[in-house]
């Protein structure tokens, strides 16, 4: 009787499609592999560009007076300042355009289902746009250079925070908002006084978030000509001055990690 | 003070909260609205100041119809009614005092409201409230560091910075322990003794409800079952209200400690 029980009775079932999904996935991989070219004589000799691009990233003389040390601190210096300066002025506008969106069209602090539905359909539409379109289309509207990356900055970090923030009011405990609102306050000021207080220490731990991200975006973005380091690195890249390319990607690692610590440290003090 | 007549409530989704409801409340009263949770205590005590809109009939408080009534009268309505809440809705990242200030509100400008330009009047009848129930002394203390016991006085506070005349509390003391219950519910009833403010208070545990009110209401299934005074109840005017065999452990739920 127990033996009998203790059987899985879907057992036969469970195999059946444990064999159709493995089938599947070979299969999936063979035809990829086939499409592709795969061909382990394709990687013959990356090791040795490895090397050699390795050799060419830290010559002889990276750390001497004509090296590229010396030379990021003369020439890259300037982008460095301009990308931390797109970054920074980037993600404070966006901090600020953002907060009364999200307020818009979260269905807790929407004024009314009109607002929050149009809201949500205009941003959620938008938001699927690749950012790399924003980048095209704002440097193509306003030429290279920091403005169009400034811009598309905006664009990117108002996106990322209505993601994140509009879902945060969502959970909120709609309680104080109607305890407030039975006082007899208007609209706004009610959420001036629940709402937002609750909520002000949080948006404030992201927009220090969002200063982290948008300094590095704004470093990538340069790479299609928005200004900043990103575009010094494609110069440099295209008269092939690898270890001037070396030592902007080595000084932007030490930025973004001192970015980081700073603002791991900034945000746990806001929330505490 | 309090006029219902026929007072229907459907929520979008389908349910029908109210049926029918009448109810008279006098000046002064204290009334104690009793029944099992989704009997639609909670709608009726929203509808009186029109956070819940009644779907048909007449909800008349202060001689004002709450149901038509314009964004002002609404306003002037909620600012004379103070109301307590069952998990006291406390904004909790700021001061007890920042919180009984809100209650303000209703009085104030809007523009004076939302860049919270508070009067030396405004700030004095907070701190009177926070006196009134004893706990002026956590005035500049963050709300969320209060226990639940102190939190719903801020919350009686906040109501009487309204200078109302008529308190709601829903469910004030549902989410508390026995003891702190009863404090809670002596604030309630000295605020409606001494300062002759009507309340209405929504309660399911029976001792309290037999313990402070004069006149109670029990409400089943969006019905008003029983009205009348306290003295007069029965056990099996409970039962009606309960919708069941009621046995000695529902009436030991919160005996005195």
């Amino acid at each position: 009787m127990i033996q009998e029980k203790i059987k899985n009775p879907n057992r036969t079932k469970n195999l059946q499609k444990l064999g159709l999904y493995s089938f599947l996935i070979i299969a999936i991989t063979w035809v990829g592999v086939i499409r592709i070219g795969f061909n382990p004589r394709r990687v013959d000799g990356t090791w040795e560009n490895f090397l050699f691009i390795v050799s060419k990233f830290f010559p002889d003389d990276y750390f001497e007076e004509s090296g590229a040390i010396n030379w990021a601190l003369d020439v890259a210096v300037d982008s460095f300042i301009e990308t931390i300066q797109i970054g920074l002025l980037g993600s404070i506008v966006a901090c600020i355009i953002a907060y009364p969106i999200c307020l818009m069209s979260s269905k807790l602090t929407a004024p009314n289902k009109i607002i929050y539905g149009s809201m949500r359909t205009v941003l959620n539409v938008l938001r699927t746009l690749p950012e790399l379109f924003w980048v095209i289309i704002a440097t193509t509207a306003l030429g290279f250079g920091s403005f169009a990356g400034l811009i598309s900055v905006i664009i990117f970090i108002t996106f990322i925070i209505y993601k994140l923030f509009a879902e945060t009011l969502d959970a909120l405990d709609p309680g104080p908002l109607e305890a407030v609102r039975a006082t007899g306050a208007t609209y706004f000021t009610s959420l001036i006084h629940s709402v937002v207080k609750e909520v002000n220490p949080v948006y404030f731990a992201l927009c220090i978030y969002m200063i982290e991200l948008s300094i590095r975006i704004s470093a990538v973005i340069g790479l299609v000509g928005a200004g900043g380091i990103g575009q010094l690195i494609n110069v440099e890249r295209v008269y092939f001055h690898w270890d001037n390319v070396s030592s902007i990607v080595l000084a932007m690692t030490l930025l973004i990690v001192a970015l980081e610590i700073l603002s791991t440290n900034i945000r746990t003090r806001i929330l505490r | 003070m309090i006029n219902l007549n026929n007072v229907n409530v459907v929520y979008p989704t389908g349910t029908h909260a109210m049926k029918d409801v009448s109810l008279d409340v006098k000046d002064g009263e204290f009334l104690v609205i009793v029944g099992k949770s989704g009997a639609g205590k909670s709608t009726l005590l929203r509808t009186l100041n029109g956070l819940v809109k009644a779907t048909s009939g007449s909800v008349k408080v202060f001689n004002k119809e709450v149901t038509t009534a314009s964004k002002n009268d609404l306003r002037k309505i909620r600012s004379n009614t103070g109301m307590i809440f069952q998990t006291f809705n406390l904004v909790t990242r700021t001061t007890v005092m920042n919180n009984v200030l809100t209650g303000r509100l209703g009085e104030m400008s809007p523009f004076r409201g939302f860049f919270s330009l508070w009067s030396e009047d405004d700030k004095k009848i907070a701190m009177q409230a926070l006196e009134e129930v004893d706990i002026s002394e956590k005035a500049w203390t963050r709300a969320s560091k209060l226990s639940g016991g102190q939190q719903q006085r801020v919350g009686i506070a906040r109501a009487l910075a309204q200078q109302p005349k008529l308190i709601l509390a829903d469910e004030p003391v549902a989410s508390l322990d026995p003891v702190t219950s009863r404090k809670v519910m002596d604030y309630i009833k000295k605020i409606n003794v001494e300062l002759g403010i009507t309340t209405v208070v929504n309660l399911h545990f029976l001792d309290l409800a037999k313990d402070y009110a004069e006149r109670i209401v029990g409400m089943h299934d969006g019905n008003i079952v029983y009205d009348g005074p306290i003295s007069n109840v029965s056990d099996k005017d409970f039962e009606n209200i309960y919708g069941g065999q009621l046995t000695e452990d529902d009436f030991n739920d919160t005996r005195k400690n």
